[in-house]
């Protein structure tokens, strides 16, 4: 697909700000990133939810120009991305999954040497760096080195140095992975009320609820494929408004994963020790008979749960694997 | 007591496994030993002196001479020359051109020019030179004193041969009662440097090996041995027990070493290894309070290089406390090194008993003893900024 | 450019906030230079001493009163003292004097007679350069003696009358010799002994503070903030470059002081500033040319700092940190090779009033040393610590 390059908006020739159209990458024998393609348009917030390995980084690595990707295209706000490149770099902010703050330098001088690297100069970085400061809630401890901060305080400092010079597309990874959880309640209100304010966010997770809370629309990747894209509810419409229903036990597990897996009501059984994780329609109905064929199949039940459609049940349905390890 | 023998244990595996002290550890100590030997444990000579000049009767008669008077002689082109006398590689330079040579032959006087080097040391081997060119060629000065007397020239030669025979020639007998020389006397090239480094190194070692201390402290290591049913005195008793195997076990290698491959004689084995026990058990100690009062890895290593570099210097790790001065040799001995120093001369050079070097030990264990209660002590103190 | 500046400025800043820095590239040299220079001091002082002399002669000997009279002569600052044999012996020994020099009743006539005659020297406590250089003129003398006594022996036995002989007797002891000596100058491109001290303990150090500005590179990565510098609208290159700029600034900078502060604290005088700094330049290129190996070598960052550790060590005493080294030949060459004896070699040359065109070799040594370390860094496999 061509576009030309000259004369686009800030959202360039379609609309988006960020254009990435069948990108793959390889480490040696290991394909990490085969033929991804989404767009981001200005303002939303884009989930890729996936778990560890799926390639969300590598993905976002390449979309942020920090390696180059083995075939494929990135465009942000219409201008083609590399390691090169510095005019696309401009309107990105990255809060890369690993810290990435000088220890032996204060808060107020990581933001500052940042800022003058994004061009930000005078008294205009100086009020912006203030202002950050002031949303991260560190305007405090803005002096001392930041080896002193606890690790909140430190997540913290990472998102403010990715949205210090206001980019257009804030690219966050796995933020909130390690985070007690008032911090990573903090954490997400401030995505909410970015994304409030008009920015655009790509945001990777593992964490389905972060992605429901958060994204207008989300990419479910796994294996380094985009197994499918949409809007929550177009997600769990993908997959027949399926239910979850959990069977917790011991016993003769597998036999009772054979038998259920047989049945018409039931989509999808994922079996692990002791536990059975299956995706039905309409769960109510079909419950009874489950729990009657798990127990004849020689399975004792601790616990039986239904739970409503979620991403989880999207991502067990697409990929028949569960979100978390 | 089992438990400080386990973290003692870990402390020697993980330093062994370091690569970075293999080197550090087992190599750069002999080699340092090695250099030291060969280039001051040689035999001294009266001189260096740089010949040039085109081959000739001139030129081989003063290269005997000088030789004769135990000056090293070499040969090298005049730019050559020039270059060695100004980096002082060489005493003097001296040329015999080949008018000299010509002058010479014809029986005439002829004139050689030396080039003396800046450094003081070459006013030795000006001198030989000076004393050479006014003794070369006595016989013909015999020759032609006899001549004048109105002796023919053969019968000259030959009654100064028969007289040479007659006379007994006066000799200059040299007693040497600088204290210096007969302290040293009689020890091997390497045995000097040797001892010195022995003590240099494990010291050394023993201090740059607390930033493991301090790694430990970070990496939470410290704060898990002591959540096990540990005391904390044993933990600490297993610190120190760790970093005096590790001393002990580098100068025991050290001496092995350098008795296998430069052959140095460490006088009665069983003090020896006394005296490096307790030096090693002061380095432990040292290593310990270094361990506990900095927090960064970097700093420890900087200050336990530079801190191990310096001690050595004072005391008598980089040159013979012998040359100091008196003051200077007062100062040194506020290092456990130059009381190491001092008990191993003992031992090495005049055969001393266990009660000759009662006195070295007994200082060397009250520093060792100062040592670790300070360092167990900050030690625990800091354990408690650990957790 | 704006970037390139704010990047390095940001290095500088954290390299200076982190101690380890701060120690290995001012301090610790500094305080061993000071250390060596306390202990090794006297010693290190090149000026002669007066020779001090304490002769036991007999007044009436002619011989001996002739050697007792040409002492002076010699071009050292002698001092005689005439006294007995015992005094003189133990002046030696006390060390009040650095000779002492004993010629016994009749020497004279036992030398005259062909009798073996003994002069005894007694070297004593403390005595060097001095003593050496009067023992030296003392056995020319006695050469010359028994030169004459061989030839009036000879005469005698041809017959000649006593009165020629005693003629024959003085013109052999004081014949001139076919030589003559005349005395040139060289250039001096050697650093007394304090000043290869401060050169090569500023040259061993250098190598150590040029590491911490390249192998900030790593430490990008371990703080995960060379991601986050990628992601940067600027050439990443930038990065490494100023890795580079920062090693070279506190390379220069630590050097600078070290070779100005040492100088002034053991009074040495490195000559002409314009010199100096294209040899401080020098050197500081060709150390961190190295650094890059070392970064593609290791694979972890305190693999990298050991490596570079190493390196430095073998470097700087190869290059003469704590004493001088030397060799002839192809041992002498390689040791030229040595960017840290090539910047030592320089500091010589200008310090014997060298200029720009007097040090070529060595820069040009420096400098090619730097392009060989590149190029080695361009083709070692990277080993994954940079990956």
């Amino acid at each position: 697909m061509t576009q030309t390059a000259a004369a686009e908006s800030v959202t360039g020739h379609d609309g988006n700000v960020l254009r990435v159209d069948g990108l793959v990458r390889r480490f040696g024998d290991l394909t990490a990133v085969d033929g991804v393609s989404f767009t981001i348009a200005q303002g939303e917030t884009y989930g890729l939810l996936g778990p560890n390995g799926a390639g969300k980084t590598t993905t976002i690595s390449m979309i942020a120009g920090l390696i180059a990707a083995d075939e494929g295209t990135v465009s942000v706000v219409g201008e083609a991305m590399g390691p090169t490149k510095i005019g696309p770099k401009r309107h990105l902010g990255l809060v890369p999954q690993d810290l990435a703050i000088y220890p032996d330098l204060s808060a107020r001088e990581n933001l500052t040497f940042f800022g003058r690297l994004q061009g930000m100069a005078g008294a205009e970085l100086k009020a912006r760096v203030a202002e950050v400061l002031e949303l991260t809630g560190l305007t405090d401890r803005a002096k001392g080195p930041t080896k002193d901060f606890s690790g909140g305080m430190k997540r913290r400092l990472n998102i403010g140095i990715g949205l210090l010079h206001r980019p257009t597309l804030l690219i966050l990874d796995e933020p909130t992975v390690g985070v007690d959880p008032q911090s990573r309640n903090q954490i997400l209100e401030s995505v909410e009320n970015l994304s409030g304010e008009g920015m655009a966010v790509l945001y990777t997770t593992h964490y389905m609820e972060e992605a429901e809370r958060l994204c207008d629309r989300i990419g479910i990747i796994d294996s380094g494929t985009l197994q499918a894209e949409g809007t929550r509810d177009e997600l769990i419409r993908l997959i027949g408004g399926v239910d979850n229903i959990q069977l917790t036990g011991s016993g003769d597990t597998a036999a009772a994963a054979e038998a259920i897996r047989s049945m018409p009501a039931v989509a999808q059984v994922n079996a692990e020790r002791g536990l059975l994780q299956l995706t039905v329609h309409d769960a109510p109905a079909a419950v009874a008979s489950i729990v009657t064929t798990a127990t004849g199949s020689g399975m004792e039940l601790s616990d039986v749960q239904i739970s409503r459609p979620n991403l989880e049940s999207v991502f067990l349905h697409l990929t028949g694997k569960a979100l978390r390890d | 007591m089992r438990a400080a023998l386990a973290i003692a244990g870990v402390e020697l595996r993980r330093f062994v496994k370091d690569k970075g002290n293999v080197f550090f550890t087992f190599i750069f100590p002999l080699l340092l030993v090695f250099v030291l030997g060969s280039q001051f444990g040689g035999s001294g000579n009266a001189g260096r002196v740089t010949l040039t000049g085109p081959s000739s009767d001139l030129r081989t008669a003063v290269a005997e001479q000088l030789e004769s008077q135990e000056v090293s002689v070499s040969f090298a082109d005049h730019d050559a020359m020039l270059e060695q006398v100004a980096r002082g590689r060489t005493d003097v330079g001296l040329v015999v051109d080949q008018e000299a040579a010509t002058s010479y032959d014809d029986g005439g006087t002829a004139q050689v020019e030396m080039i003396p080097g800046s450094a003081t040391t070459s006013m030795a081997a000006q001198e030989q030179v000076r004393v050479a060119v006014t003794n070369l060629d006595l016989h013909q000065v015999q020759l032609t004193a006899l001549e004048d007397a109105g002796i023919p020239g053969s019968e000259a030669a030959q009654a100064l041969d028969d007289a040479a025979g007659q006379v007994a020639e006066p000799t200059l007998e040299v007693v040497n009662v600088d204290s210096l020389s007969q302290e040293f006397q009689g020890l091997g090239q390497f045995d000097l440097g040797a001892s010195s480094q022995l003590l240099l190194f494990t010291f050394l070692t023993s201090l740059a090996g607390s930033s493991t201390l301090i790694n430990a402290r970070r990496q939470g290591v410290m704060a898990r041995s002591l959540a096990a049913p540990v005391s904390t005195t044993q933990a600490v008793l297993g610190q120190a027990l760790g970093r005096w195997v590790i001393a002990f076990f580098q100068g025991g290698y050290i001496m092995l070493a350098t008795w296998l491959l430069f052959s140095v004689d460490w006088g009665n084995i069983g003090l020896s290894l006394l005296i490096l026990a307790v030096f090693a058990l002061v380095a432990a100690g040292a290593a310990m309070v270094l361990g506990s009062i900095l927090d960064n890895e970097g700093a420890a290593v900087g200050a336990g290089v530079g801190l191990g570099l310096v001690l050595a210097a004072i005391g008598g790790g980089m040159a013979p406390l012998e040359i100091f001065s008196d003051t200077m040799r007062r100062v040194a001995h506020i290092t456990p090194h130059a009381w190491g120093y001092d008990a191993f001369a003992e031992v090495q050079r005049r055969g001393g008993t266990l009660v000759d070097i009662l006195p070295q030990l007994g200082v060397l264990a009250a520093m060792a003893a100062a040592a670790l209660l300070l360092g167990a002590w900050l030690l625990r103190r800091s354990m408690a900024r650990s957790l | 450019m704006r970037n390139l500046f704010t990047l390095l400025r940001t290095d500088l800043v954290q390299r200076l906030r982190d101690k380890s820095v701060i120690i290995f590239a001012v301090i610790v040299p500094l305080a061993l230079m000071g250390a060596m220079n306390l202990v090794m001091g006297d010693a290190m002082d090149g000026d002669l001493e007066t020779a001090t002399v304490a002769v036991s002669a007999p007044a009436d000997d002619q011989l001996a009163q002739t050697l007792v009279g040409v002492l002076p002569e010699i071009g050292l600052d002698v001092e005689i003292t005439e006294t007995d044999a015992d005094d003189a012996r133990a002046r030696a020994e006390a060390g009040d004097a650095k000779l002492g020099l004993v010629i016994p009743e009749g020497f004279s006539s036992a030398l005259m007679a062909g009798q073996p005659a003994e002069i005894t020297a007694i070297r004593g406590d403390g005595a060097g350069i001095e003593s050496t250089v009067v023992l030296s003129v003392i056995q020319g003398f006695l050469d010359r003696a028994a030169a004459s006594a061989v030839a009036t022996t000879a005469g005698a036995n041809l017959g000649l009358a006593p009165a020629q002989l005693g003629g024959l007797a003085q013109q052999v002891a004081t014949g001139e010799s076919a030589l003559t000596l005349a005395t040139g100058e060289a250039s001096n491109e050697q650093l007394d002994p304090k000043g290869a001290l401060v050169a090569g303990q500023a040259g061993l150090f250098l190598m150590f503070t040029v590491s911490f500005g390249v192998l900030g590179l790593l430490a990008e990565r371990e703080f995960g903030t060379l991601a986050r510098l990628r992601s940067m609208p600027m050439n990443p290159q930038l990065v490494v470059v100023s890795k580079v700029l920062s090693s070279f600034v506190l390379g220069v900078v630590a050097t600078a002081i070290l070779l100005t502060v040492g100088g002034r604290l053991f009074d040495v005088d490195f000559g002409s500033p314009l010199p100096i700094g294209v040899l401080i330049v020098s050197a500081v290129i060709a150390t961190t040319s190295l650094t890059f190996i070392v970064i593609k070598l290791a694979k972890t960052s305190e693999q990298a700092s050991i490596i570079q550790t190493i390196l430095a060590m073998v470097l700087g005493i190869a290059g003469g940190a704590f004493f001088p080294m030397s060799g002839g030949g192809v041992l002498g060459t390689i040791l030229d090779l040595n960017p840290v004896a090539a910047m030592i070699r320089g500091l010589g040359i200008t310090s014997g009033g060298g200029g720009l065109a007097d040090i070529l070799t060595p820069v040009l040594i420096m400098l090619g040393f730097a392009a060989v370390a590149m190029l080695i860094a361009r083709v070692v496999p990277d080993r994954g610590a940079m990956a």
